[in-house]
């Protein structure tokens, strides 16, 4: 499956700068009501340790969020994000095909609170657990990002 | 070859809030302050299974 990246723009001292991000579009889904997907717009991050989702969407999916495992994650310069850690299903479609799909189980932190309001990310971030150890991973920047199950 | 998702005239445009895009990532379908009504004006125009997102500071750069 190969997706693009995202396109953004800032302008830093009023120069424009055009900036290619590795959002992507990932489903998650309660594995006890498996028909509903909220399809994110993530940031696919090898640097992360673990998936976090925004509360938002556990509850959107039936998650008594606050009743998962309570969990600490300490980002760049010791900040600290609270959520709570829960089983959820991933589902990837193929840009190209969405009857090829790649789908799975995992644990996700749902944030305690919205993100940080200063990431530049504040839906999901998808990290080694939820996504990259169930995926073969190619980033070709700035072309696109090759994602595969592991057996392919 | 994939091309980028141009997301730069959304994102200057709606600075706060949910934003949800045909499943294709091409187009803009709904915007709402909640992740529940963007998925409600998403399904009205007969898009089930947007991509959703919140607006983000993209300004910032990011390390993680």
């Amino acid at each position: 499956m190969e997706f693009p990246y995202a396109k953004v723009l800032d302008f830093p001292k009023h120069q424009k700068r055009t900036r290619i991000l590795p959002w992507i579009r990932v489903g998650i889904f309660n594995p006890k009501s498996p028909l509903k997907i909220v399809f994110t717009l993530g940031l696919v991050d090898s640097g992360a340790d673990i998936s976090i989702v925004d509360r938002e969407i556990g509850k959107e999916l039936g998650y008594e969020t606050a009743k998962g495992i309570p969990e600490k994650i300490i980002g760049l310069g010791g900040a600290k994000t609270y959520g709570f850690g829960h089983k959820v299903g991933f589902l990837l479609e193929d840009p190209d095909d969405n009857s090829n799909t790649i789908k799975y189980f995992d644990y996700v932190i749902f944030t305690k609170n919205t993100f940080p309001s200063t990431m530049p990310q504040q839906t999901a971030i998808y990290g080694t657990i939820g996504f990259f150890r169930h995926l073969m991973v190619t980033f070709v920047y700035p072309k696109s990002i090759i994602i595969d199950p592991p057996s392919s | 070859m994939a091309r980028p998702i141009n997301l730069s005239k959304i994102l200057a445009r709606y600075k706060k809030g949910w934003i949800a895009l045909t499943p294709d990532n091409k187009k803009l379908v709904a915007t709402a302050n909640s992740l529940k009504d963007v998925l409600e004006k998403s399904n009205k125009k007969g898009i089930s299974n947007p991509t959703v997102f919140k607006s983000a500071p993209v300004n910032n750069l990011f390390a993680g």
